[in-house]
């Protein structure tokens, strides 16, 4: 009898440390794997929040093209080792725009020309003053105002 | 009178202890961790901030000034212009935008330009107008910082 009790004893406490050992192992996966995530959108943040600070860009000028649609020459002067600026929207007096481009994306000391075309039923109205809009994949915006001719 | 029971716990407390211990100090490294990582986050980006701030200086630093021209051949489709940097710090040119009457256009340059030197600038300005004297073209010249120094001149 008292064999069989040590036994029992010795079992209790491998099935307690298999239980332990399982339970630790899977917290400490998810932990691990929560730090890691916590981490990385974190990281990211920051790098977003830094190329945010680095963007630069300029509209250096504007053509007109026929009644409803401008050609919008945009700068990028961002800093050295600094990466692309990509062009995510436009708007024409507050009222977004649509544009047309091979590649949104512009290259540092690059002058790329991007078609803005006002939504269908407006109108360029000639010696009216225009404000448009660029905006970038990060938020940084920039504003060109012209007497439309 | 020590039994072998009350040895046996108190060598068991000592490694409860010991886990507790190894549990704070994990508990604590875990939190310097966290400290420096974001400690180190925070200086890079305010070093980043402090350099755009130089950069946006600097930018607002740069002058040009036209020496001479422009001078417009139309003949060969070319503008002769001399500028001058007047600003403290040295200019790169970047880009040079050519307005003919009707559209844009833009060339990649890359010409620096120190403090009080002066360059002379050839440009090509495709379909220049003859019949238009009274049309204003412009040249634009594009800085590595930004800036714009535009130029216009009459078609006479």
């Amino acid at each position: 009898m008292r064999g069989r009790r040590g036994v029992s004893e010795i079992v209790a406490s491998m099935v307690v440390l298999v239980i332990v050992s399982v339970l630790g192992a899977m917290l400490y996966n998810t932990s691990q794997s929560t730090f890691a995530s916590q981490q990385s959108d974190l990281l990211s943040s920051v790098q977003t929040e830094i190329e945010k600070a680095q963007e630069r860009f300029e509209i250096v000028s504007i053509e007109n093209n026929g009644q409803s649609s401008v050609k919008a020459n945009i700068l990028n002067f961002s800093p050295p080792n600094t990466i692309d600026i990509v062009v995510s929207a436009v708007y024409v007096n507050s009222t977004q725009a649509y544009f047309t481009v091979t590649n949104p994306a512009i290259q540092k000391d690059e002058v790329k020309q991007f078609l803005v075309t006002l939504p269908s039923g407006m109108t360029f109205v000639s010696g009216k003053y225009y404000n448009l809009l660029v905006v970038s994949e990060r938020g940084v915006g920039n504003v060109y105002s012209w007497k439309s001719s | 009178m020590s039994t072998a029971g009350s040895h046996l716990k108190r060598h068991r407390r000592a490694v409860g202890s010991i886990i507790g211990g190894i549990f704070v100090l994990l508990i604590l490294a875990m939190g310097y961790t966290m400290y420096m990582f974001g400690n180190q986050s925070i200086n890079a980006e305010q070093q980043i901030i402090n350099n755009m701030r130089t950069f946006d200086i600097e930018r607002s630093q740069e002058t040009f000034r036209t020496v001479s021209g422009p001078t417009l051949d139309l003949g060969n489709q070319k503008l002769d212009i001399v500028l001058q940097n007047v600003g403290p710090l040295p200019s790169t040119i970047t880009n040079i935008g050519v307005w003919n009457g009707i559209k844009w256009s833009y060339s990649s340059f890359h010409v620096l330009i120190n403090s009080g030197e002066s360059h002379a600038f050839t440009v090509t300005v495709p379909g220049i107008q003859e019949d238009q004297p009274n049309w204003t073209y412009m040249v634009q010249f594009i800085t590595a910082r930004g800036n714009l120094y535009c130029v216009g001149y009459p078609n006479s």
